[in-house]
């Protein structure tokens, strides 16, 4: 027993060594059209956020979402809705009705969820361009939005931001783009 | 010599990882609880650890768990389960698949959905905690046509060590652009206390259609119970339209179900609160009923939600009736929720009706710069059962604040017979402390007292059971 114990400490110590990657996956879109993760790539950071209707912490977090895909034009933001079959309907009526910037997607069998160890969400990933996972985080707060920017500006090569660029009451600077391209 | 296998092993397994051919995700929940309920074993130490392995179009995966069985809500059944004997360590889940372009395989325990789930659903239920997977093979072919065939076991839920079966195909294929068209068929053999199976055959047929307007589904299914010679035909039908308009939605749904209540499947219940339309009455037996629904964004920061439904049974003996009103506010300095529920059922032939109502109102608000995220309930139950009429209430608050990287939820529920008993009733305290230990581990610490179901609190969403006393998890992904 002791010598398993040994075994799966070192397994579990030398995993994260190595860059994860996300894995191939095909899940269908909002037409039940699938969606493949490689036509999600090449184009800049991804974020991945598994959400589910009935969880309330998830949907504080897409607003802060969608202003960071609205900021970012390189980035794309993909929700997968865990939601069970009969509950589908009305995470899509959700996200329809909001019209946010997002590609979405559904996983009610949590085959990807559970490959991603996806248990309670929200539950998001951020990936660079290749698809490598480079920061994930479970759940939502205020605050933690800024942390999946401090990411997506590594991706991009991007300073810090200046303090300057934000509105007052810390409204997000919706035109910052033009900003972006001088800091480079 | 097993020893030196193993570790060759694990370094043939770090170099595939290197090549990036081999990549294994896994997540290892330990947990120390302390129950201060009157039992043999106050104190105990639970293990789940997960693991999925893929290699090139293989992959596998299997969770083991050292667990006690969970506890039930009832006092007196307690002393039943807390016995030495009720410890369980076993393999939960166990299974291994192939995948080359459009075609897999998958074999062990399977999660797997048919349409909407009316015909055809093998899943585990966290809400109540019941496991309904088969035992599978399964085999898809994901191309334009989209084809399904499953056979599979899952343990009896009338005979112990003894199976049911469960077999039967799926195909779905897109018309034209938007439009997807689909048919099922399934058949259950389900073990009688009497040693026979019991047969069920089901059929049906589905369409969606989606476009930037209109999102619909329907769904027939037929079904046909038989053993020896008593004959039971039943049938589900549902049908769900929404229209999108810039940003109002408005929707619509029914439901004609009857004779359609069997293990595995997972029918729309067709309202807000995916509330059954009695306790007394299995979901699918014997139930009609109708959805709308309408929701409306306002300036970009108001976003408002109605939704009613009602059901009855083809007797008119029972009723229901579920109402959903909800304010959703959204601004830079948070977001505030205001919203009402009320969930009425009746059922003539006990003379039975309840009543349930409760105001919620949540939203993030700042005490001496302070950031706090508050939420307050107040459920009112109004309850008659035969000559005899009851009311209490249930409210419960919850506070969440967040001090660097150490997250806090503060809870209290509490049940009070009336205002009057307010001094005298029993409070639920309970607080939940979240650490992010390393990037991929989380300690959690929970004291208290709590009833049980979905909770939300400190940023997550999860199902726990009924508990009271001190849990100490650390959970880590790899």
């Amino acid at each position: 027993m002791r010598k398993i114990f040994i075994l799966l400490t070192l397994l579990i110590t030398f995993l994260p060594v190595f860059a994860e990657k996300m894995p191939d996956f095909k899940l269908p879109d909002m037409s039940g059209t699938d969606v493949e993760l490689a036509s999600l790539l090449g184009k800049g950071p991804v974020i991945i956020d598994f959400w589910a209707d009935y969880c309330k912490p998830c949907k504080e977090a897409m607003p802060a979402l969608n202003m960071l895909a609205e900021k970012y034009e390189e980035l794309t933001v993909v929700m997968i809705s865990i939601d069970a079959p009969k509950a589908q309907s009305r995470a899509k009526s959700y996200l329809r009705s909001k019209q946010f910037k997002f590609v979405t997607l559904f996983d009610p069998d949590k085959k990807l969820a559970k490959q991603m160890n996806v248990v309670n969400p929200p539950h998001s990933f951020v990936l660079n361009s290749e698809g490598e996972i480079v920061y994930s985080h479970v759940g939502f707060e205020a605050g933690t939005e800024k942390e999946y920017e401090t990411h997506i500006r590594d991706l991009l090569g991007l300073k810090d931001e200046p303090k300057h660029q934000h509105g007052e009451n810390n409204e997000h600077c919706g035109n910052c783009g033009h900003h972006e391209e001088e800091e480079k | 010599m097993r020893w030196k296998a193993i570790v060759i092993l694990v370094f043939v397994a770090v170099s595939l990882m290197g090549q990036n051919t081999l990549q294994i995700n896994g997540i290892n929940e330990a947990e120390f609880v302390y129950r201060t309920a009157a039992d043999s074993l106050n104190t105990y130490f639970s293990n789940e650890f997960g693991f999925n392995l893929a290699y090139r179009e293989f992959n596998f995966g299997m969770k083991f768990i050292a667990d006690l069985p969970k506890y039930s809500n009832e006092q007196p059944k307690l002393m039943d389960e807390i016995i030495p004997g009720s410890l369980s360590v076993e393999w939960e889940e166990l299974y291994a698949g192939f995948a080359r372009d459009e075609f897999s395989v998958h074999v062990g325990t399977t999660e797997e959905t048919f349409g909407n789930g009316i015909v055809f659903r093998s899943y585990k239920d966290m809400e109540f905690d019941e496991d309904h997977r088969l035992q599978s093979v399964l085999m898809r072919y994901d191309g334009k046509l989209k084809l399904k065939g499953i056979y599979g076991a899952i343990n009896s839920d009338t005979v112990v060590n003894r199976y049911d079966l469960a077999f039967g195909a799926d195909a779905e294929y897109p018309l034209f652009t938007g439009l997807r068209m689909g048919a099922s068929a399934m058949a259950f053999r389900n073990l009688s206390p009497i040693n026979t199976y019991l047969y069920r055959d089901v059929a049906a047929g589905r369409m969606q259609y989606s476009n930037a307007f209109l999102e619909g589904f329907a769904e027939y299914a037929y079904s046909k119970q038989y053993k020896a010679n008593d004959i039971s035909l039943g049938h589900a039908a549902f049908i769900s339209a929404d229209y999108f308009w810039d940003v109002l939605l408005l929707g619509a749904a029914y439901k004609n179900y009857r004779g359609f209540d069997y293990r595995l499947n997972d029918i729309p219940l067709g309202n807000y609160h995916g509330e059954t339309l009695s306790d007394a009455l299995a979901s699918g037996q014997d139930e009609e009923g109708w959805q709308l629904r309408a929701a409306y964004t306002l300036l970009d920061n108001y976003y408002l939600n109605m939704d009613y439904a009602e059901a009855w049974d083809s007797s008119g003996d029972k009723r229901m009736n579920d109402l959903y009103l909800g304010v959703d506010m959204t601004f830079a300095s948070g977001g505030y929720q205001l919203a009402w529920s009320q969930i009425e059922k009746v059922d003539d032939g006990i003379k039975a009706w309840q009543k349930e109502y409760y105001p919620t109102v949540s939203g993030d608000i700042s005490i001496f710069s302070f950031p706090l995220h508050l939420k307050a309930e107040f459920k009112t139950v109004e309850k008659r059962r035969f000559e005899k009429e009851s009311s209490h209430y249930e409210p419960q608050m919850q506070a969440d604040f967040v001090l660097d990287k150490l997250s806090v939820s503060l809870g209290l529920q509490s049940w009070w017979a009336d205002f009057d008993s307010i001094m005298d009733s029993k409070y639920n305290p309970n607080i939940e402390i979240k650490y992010p230990l390393f990037s991929h581990s989380d300690l959690l610490v929970f004291a208290g007292k709590e009833q049980g179901g979905k909770v939300c609190r400190n940023g997550v969403c999860k199902f726990v059971a009924p508990f009271e006393g001190i849990k100490v998890e650390l959970s880590s992904r790899f």
